[in-house]
């Protein structure tokens, strides 16, 4: 149980780290979409709910979400992320009950792109517009694409890292 | 790693969710400028201007051959900045840290069904 707790921590700060990390990477500035991001914080955070499960990803999203958003931008941007991340892990999480379906990968496109909804219907609820859907599209065709590189990484690091807890 | 069936599912799922949400473009003549869901400030396209406001942030608005952009803005992410000119329909400029939307609108004959 400590072990447990003590490596969902570790993994957590990590998880901030790469978050922290990605906002150098100017992504914004070639695809002018507000929140679009890399995921790469996402590897450690499936993880966590491949290797520790649910009841210590859940928390770890929150930690993370609150921590790089009060850290870098304020109230706003964590209700975004924590929208996106809430609704990305839950998604994975009942995505993973059926393993024999999906892969690892499969899990994180699915992931990337409930991620994407999640943010857009906040912010949708927060601009009080439904407008900020045409963004939607755009956000898909690039979670695809981050979501299969961080799937195929964190199949890597799931097979790598065999510590049981 | 083996890729799994219900992978090729989820990825045909997406795609498919994002074709439909691909906004029509079609040439616009007016941008609203909306914060929070509040019409602001409708700006005709066709007449050049520079316009200013300040909610959270304070934000440059121009408007120059029939194209909107935001100029300048002191928001963090400067995102709106990024967003450059925009002139068609389904196109948008959102700042979340100022809780503002700029957004074409279509020709003035289709306009009552839009906002209707």
């Amino acid at each position: 149980m400590i072990k447990k707790v003590t490596t969902c921590g570790v993994l957590t700060s990590l998880a901030i780290v790469i978050s922290t990390l990605e906002r150098f990477i100017p992504l914004e500035s070639v695809i002018p979409i507000p929140g679009i991001k890399l995921g790469f914080s996402n590897i450690i955070i499936l993880l966590i709910l491949l290797k520790l499960g649910f009841r210590y990803a859940l928390p770890s999203v929150i930690c993370k979400c609150a921590v790089v958003s009060f850290l870098f931008s304020g109230i706003s941007s964590f209700i975004y992320s924590l929208f996106g991340g809430i609704l990305s892990i839950l998604g994975m999480f009942i995505l993973l009950k059926f393993d024999r379906c999906f892969s690892v990968c499969g899990v994180s496109i699915a992931g990337a792109a409930l991620h994407n909804v999640g943010q857009i219907l906040a912010a949708s609820i927060m601009l009080q517009s439904s407008y900020v859907f045409a963004y939607l599209a755009m956000l898909l065709f690039v979670s695809i694409i981050t979501g299969t590189v961080t799937g195929l990484i964190t199949d890597v690091l799931n097979t790598r890292i065999k510590v049981v807890l | 790693m083996k890729f799994k069936l219900g992978d090729i599912l989820i990825v045909a799922l997406i795609v498919i969710t994002a074709f439909f949400m691909i906004p029509k473009k079609s040439k616009g003549c007016t941008a609203v400028l909306e914060i929070s869901g509040d019409t602001i400030k409708i700006f005709n396209l066709s007449k050049d201007t520079e316009y200013t406001f300040e909610n959270e942030y304070k934000s440059t608005i121009v408007v120059k051959d029939g194209k909107i952009s935001v100029k300048s803005s002191n928001c963090p992410d400067n995102t709106c900045v990024h967003s450059g000119t925009i002139s068609h329909n389904g196109e948008l400029i959102c700042c979340l840290p100022n809780q503002m939307l700029i957004r074409i609108e279509g020709d003035p004959l289709e306009m009552d069904v839009i906002t209707g």
